[in-house]
């Protein structure tokens, strides 16, 4: 008698305890890429457009389907509830793996997305995050040919499963996050844009803590990458005797060090290690040191060109003033030192460039 | 089964994430965490031998027991009882209610809190009323399907490449500034995993040894590290305050690009059931026999099935949990927890020194009065049966 009476009060409890707010798999629209741009409106700034994605039954290139949906709020947060209303399902943010920011929105400020971002406990921090060209509304109504799941060409082009790119630097929304508070260290966006049949990654965009300072070409992209992330798979070219030849890099190592000068000198030196995939001249051993030393110019030069043209710009994306503290154990007066030179650093780079072969012909 | 033993060492320096130990160091890190947190490893390392080896002195005894043999019964019941009452019964509650908002805000969020807690507590109460080598037993249990779980994650946290050491050096620099006591306070409680001896010594049998003692300082320093660097490394020198589940986005920072699931978190969460319920279900369970200790003297560390009145004290403690998540909130439970943290330095300070105090009166009467050291030591076997 005892132990039914439990078992009865224990099930009426599971009953009524079971009434919570769970919703089935086919009752939520999964949201797979999220777009904020900046509409410059007074009233309704804010400009939302979701991805989401539409079960399919067949799976196959360009069938994935999505649907677009967007809306301009006075703030994202107001935006994404609005949305709500056009939808007939739960929206799920579970499964958002990329962010995009419009290019308008990052010449104006982060400030409030980022706030946003970081107060949702459905966003992952390991979500990639990118600034869309022109606008990311844009991006997400475009339709890659060969997209097999909805929003999958964006996770292949920035994670590794996909694509190994030098041009793409990916960037995490925890790294956006450590970045845009951090002494000594400035945040960066990749940028995107369709060309027509799928998305292009290759520029780079700095940011101050606030908004856009810099935007870097594709060459200096895939310098950067390669001088800040150590990116392997990149490549140097320069013209030798008339022709092009050009470098895959199969590894590389970077070195930091910065002197306690009144107006510090950062001494990036790097060691390279590849292979020549193009050169239309016959490359002898005897020619072998000749292009070696080449190279190392080029890199020198170049990477000099960068580092002063970033410093100009009054960013750090390299986190040299970090690893200025770091290194010296620095405390608050040693980062307003940094601070105050940071536009007079110097810069020294010094690379070591070896060719471990030809290829199969010399 | 000195291995029982080092379980605990292991789970108490973890479970200091649930217990807000990051967050006060953190809060710290530019006012003297870092040489706290030094004076911490040097005052636990000390504590956690010299009480380890007062503990081998007293084969098969527990706190209570040792209590009794030297000081009179009233004074020993009123410690013993106020000791379950107010450090082991909240820490279990702590960690209960901070979990449990935890999975629920990460795993479940559309779902109401005191569900997940019933659930939580219910499983936590229902071990902690078995008997101690029965809890002996599920605790080997747990810690051997989570090993492999926590050196996966510990791969992942230090090997990580977004982990930035600049960072991590930076903060380590300001060791220069003088130790703020909180975060001593704070520090100390991953080593505490020692104290688990007042109950689980009574499980030792004559003549025992602790066999690598030295693992305990060496592996409680390295969690502190872990649990203090790691999250710096990740979010950064500023940002890394702004948090308040640090610990589960430091895991959501990390992905694992070939395994089942893409987020780490969810392997930290899983992790973090084990060794949350274990760490409840001890507490608890050293609460209900210190209480049943001041009640009639019970110390039999085996007791098939599990006799009613823990049940009815497991049952007790469980809606303790409940009335306590019902009334305070999230931030409220930090601030108890703080409490709580500094409350357990002095109680562990006062446990060491009596215990030292308990092995002199032993050596003393030993070396005094023969004939009555052999009486006490027969006292003393009989008790360990």
């Amino acid at each position: 008698m005892k132990k039914i009476a439990a078992s009865i009060l224990i099930l009426g409890f599971l009953a009524s305890s079971s009434g919570c707010g769970f919703k089935d798999l086919d009752k939520r629209f999964f949201v797979v890429a999220m777009g904020v741009d900046w509409t410059g409106d007074k009233e309704k700034p804010y400009e939302v457009t979701l991805r989401l994605a539409i079960p399919a039954s067949k799976i196959g290139e360009g069938l994935a389907e999505s649907q677009v949906e967007h809306l301009a709020a006075p703030s994202i947060a107001e935006a994404v509830r609005n949305l709500k209303s056009h939808v007939d399902k739960e929206l799920d943010f579970g499964q958002c793996r990329i962010f995009l920011f419009g290019k308008t929105l990052i010449k104006h400020s982060m400030e409030e997305p980022l706030n946003w971002l970081s107060r949702r406990r459905d966003i992952q921090l390991i979500s990639y995050a990118a600034v869309a060209q022109p606008t990311a509304m844009a991006i997400l109504k475009a339709n890659p040919a060969t997209e097999r799941i909805a929003g999958n060409a964006f996770f292949l082009t920035f994670g590794k499963e996909g694509t190994v790119s030098p041009y793409t630097v990916t960037e995490y929304l925890f790294d956006i996050f450590r970045r845009f508070s951090e002494k000594g260290m400035d945040p960066y966006f990749p940028t995107i844009r369709f060309d027509g049949d799928s998305y292009v990654v290759e520029n780079l965009v700095l940011l101050n803590k606030t908004k856009e300072q810099l935007l870097l070409n594709r060459a200096e992209t895939i310098l950067y990458n390669l001088s800040a992330n150590s990116f392997s798979r990149s490549g140097i070219a320069i013209n030798y005797e008339g022709k092009r030849l050009v470098l895959y890099i199969s590894r590389v190592s970077r070195d930091v060090s910065i002197t306690r000068d009144r107006v510090p000198t950062v001494k990036l030196r790097f060691k390279i290690t590849g292979i020549v995939e193009q050169s239309a001249v016959v490359l002898l051993n005897s020619k072998i040191p000749e292009v070696q030393g080449l190279l190392e110019q080029e890199m020198n030069r170049t990477t000099k060109k960068l580092l002063i043209k970033i410093r100009n710009a009054g960013v750090d994306p390299y986190g040299f003033g970090l690893h200025y503290l770091a290194k010296y154990f620095g405390n608050e007066q040693d980062w307003k030192h940094w601070q105050e030179v940071y536009p007079q650093v110097k810069f020294e780079v010094s690379s070591r460039v070896i060719i471990e072969s030809t290829g199969l012909v010399r | 089964m000195i291995r029982y033993f080092y379980y605990h060492v292991f789970y108490v320096g973890m479970i200091n994430i649930m217990m807000f130990v990051p967050t006060l160091l953190i809060r710290d890190r530019f006012h003297g965490a870092v040489s706290g947190m030094l004076v911490a490893i040097a005052i636990s390392s000390v504590m956690s031998l010299v009480t380890m080896a007062c503990f081998e002195r007293f084969p098969g005894l527990g706190y209570p027991e040792i209590s009794d043999l030297y000081l009179p019964r009233w004074l020993t019941k009123v410690n013993i009882l106020s000791a379950a009452l107010f450090v082991w019964l909240p820490s279990g509650i702590i960690v209960l209610y901070s979990y449990a908002e935890t999975a629920r805000m990460f795993f479940y969020p559309d779902m109401p809190p005191l569900v997940n807690l019933i659930l939580l507590a219910g499983a936590a109460a229902w071990a902690s009323c078995q008997s101690t080598r029965t809890v002996q037993f599920i605790q080997e249990i747990a810690m051997v399907l989570i090993t492999p779980l926590i050196i996966l994650f510990l791969l992942k946290a230090i090997t990580n490449e977004n982990m930035n050491w600049d960072a991590i050096r930076y903060v380590a620099g300001y060791v220069r500034i003088a130790p703020s006591f909180i975060t001593i306070a704070a520090s100390t409680f991953l080593f505490s995993g020692y104290m688990s001896l007042v109950l689980f010594n009574r499980m030792h049998e004559e003549g025992f040894k602790f066999k690598f003692r030295w693992v305990v300082p060496l592996f409680s320093s390295l969690f502190l590290a872990v649990t203090f660097f790691v999250p710096i490394g990740f979010h950064g020198t500023v940002g890394v305050q702004e948090y308040v589940y640090l610990w589960s986005m430091t895991a959501d920072s990390m992905a694992l690009d070939y395994g089942f699931i893409n987020r780490v978190l969810y392997v930290f969460l899983l992790m973090f059931t084990g060794i949350s319920l274990l760490y409840v279900m001890n507490t608890w369970h050293t609460t209900i026999h210190f209480i049943r200790y001041t009640l009639n003297g019970y110390k039999s560390v085996e007791e098939t099935p599990a006799s009613r009145i823990n049940i009815w004290f497991s049952v007790g403690i469980g809606a303790a949990a409940f009335v306590y998540m019902y009334f305070i909130s999230t931030e409220e439970n930090q601030r108890v927890s703080e409490v709580w943290i500094i409350t357990r330095f002095f109680v562990e300070i006062l446990t060491v020194f009596m215990m030292l105090y308990f092995v002199w009166r032993q050596k003393k009467s030993k070396s005094k009065n023969k004939p009555r050291a052999e009486a006490q030591s027969a006292a003393i076997g009989k008790a360990a049966e």
